[in-house]
């Protein structure tokens, strides 16, 4: 996918930050962190904007769209069993009487 | 006057099914849930579990909108991780310990149903505590399917 130049003005406050998060070694370059910022952005806000229904459209669709051939109803169970075990693995020591 | 709504303990399969199987028994009750005809109730470990299912299965953006979607419905209630280690060892041995805190968490909440297709539910002592149900019989009750 291609990408657009965009005419962008920040403070000079702003700036400062993600070149300190660039020299940290956190991103290769103002670009690069100013991308993912925008991706959280619109990851965080979606939900207030999108159109009733949209998520659920969007997993129903993933699924559809999958490679991978639909479970059995017994095989599904099965995976979600298998997850549910693992992670009650990881959480039950916070359990405990 | 309005009627008081039924608050039903969605376990994850229901959202699974549901996702996976549009027009299924699990689908309708979504619908349901989403008109907000039925006060959904879930827990911290049905969020985990469905995450941890459609991230294995379709990837992390599907595990993303299937939390969304889950959150994103009205009237939902969730019991949260400390709700459940309050109450969660009055209720050791009913059921396997790993369905253990989805049996506490819908006890907590005093749902009207528990609605999962899980045997250790709907086969076990559990039905002491809270009306375990499969889908199908959910929907029967409510008058959708018979």
């Amino acid at each position: 996918m291609g990408t657009v130049a965009l005419p962008l003005r920040l403070p000079k406050k702003l700036l400062q930050e993600i070149d300190l998060l660039v020299k940290a070694g956190l991103y290769e370059s103002r670009s690069e962190a100013l991308r993912d910022a925008v991706r959280r952005l619109i990851e965080t806000k979606r939900l207030l904007l999108e159109p009733y229904g949209y998520y659920r459209l969007q997993a129903e669709e993933a699924v559809l769209s999958s490679k991978i051939p639909l479970a059995s109803p017994e095989e599904a169970i099965e995976r979600v069993r298998k997850i549910r075990k693992e992670l009650w693995r990881k959480e039950r020591e916070y359990f405990e009487p | 006057m309005s009627l008081k709504k039924i608050r039903a303990y969605l376990d994850t399969n229901v959202f699974i099914f549901g996702i996976e199987r549009p027009g299924s028994d699990s689908s309708i009750i979504l619908d349901l849930a989403e008109e907000g005809k039925i006060v959904p109730v879930t827990s911290y470990f049905t969020l985990n579990e469905l995450r941890e299912y459609f991230a294995r299965t379709y990837g992390r953006e599907s595990a993303i909108n299937a939390i969304y979607f889950l959150v994103s419905l009205p009237n939902l209630e969730i019991v949260t991780r400390d709700m459940i280690k309050q109450e969660i060892n009055k209720y050791r041995g009913i059921v396997p310990d790993e369905d253990l805190p989805h049996l506490t968490s819908a006890i907590i909440a005093r749902v009207d149903y528990l609605v999962s297709y899980n045997r250790h539910f709907i086969e076990s002592n559990a039905k002491n505590y809270v009306k375990t149900i499969k889908q199908a019989d959910f929907l029967e009750i409510l008058g959708i399917k018979l």
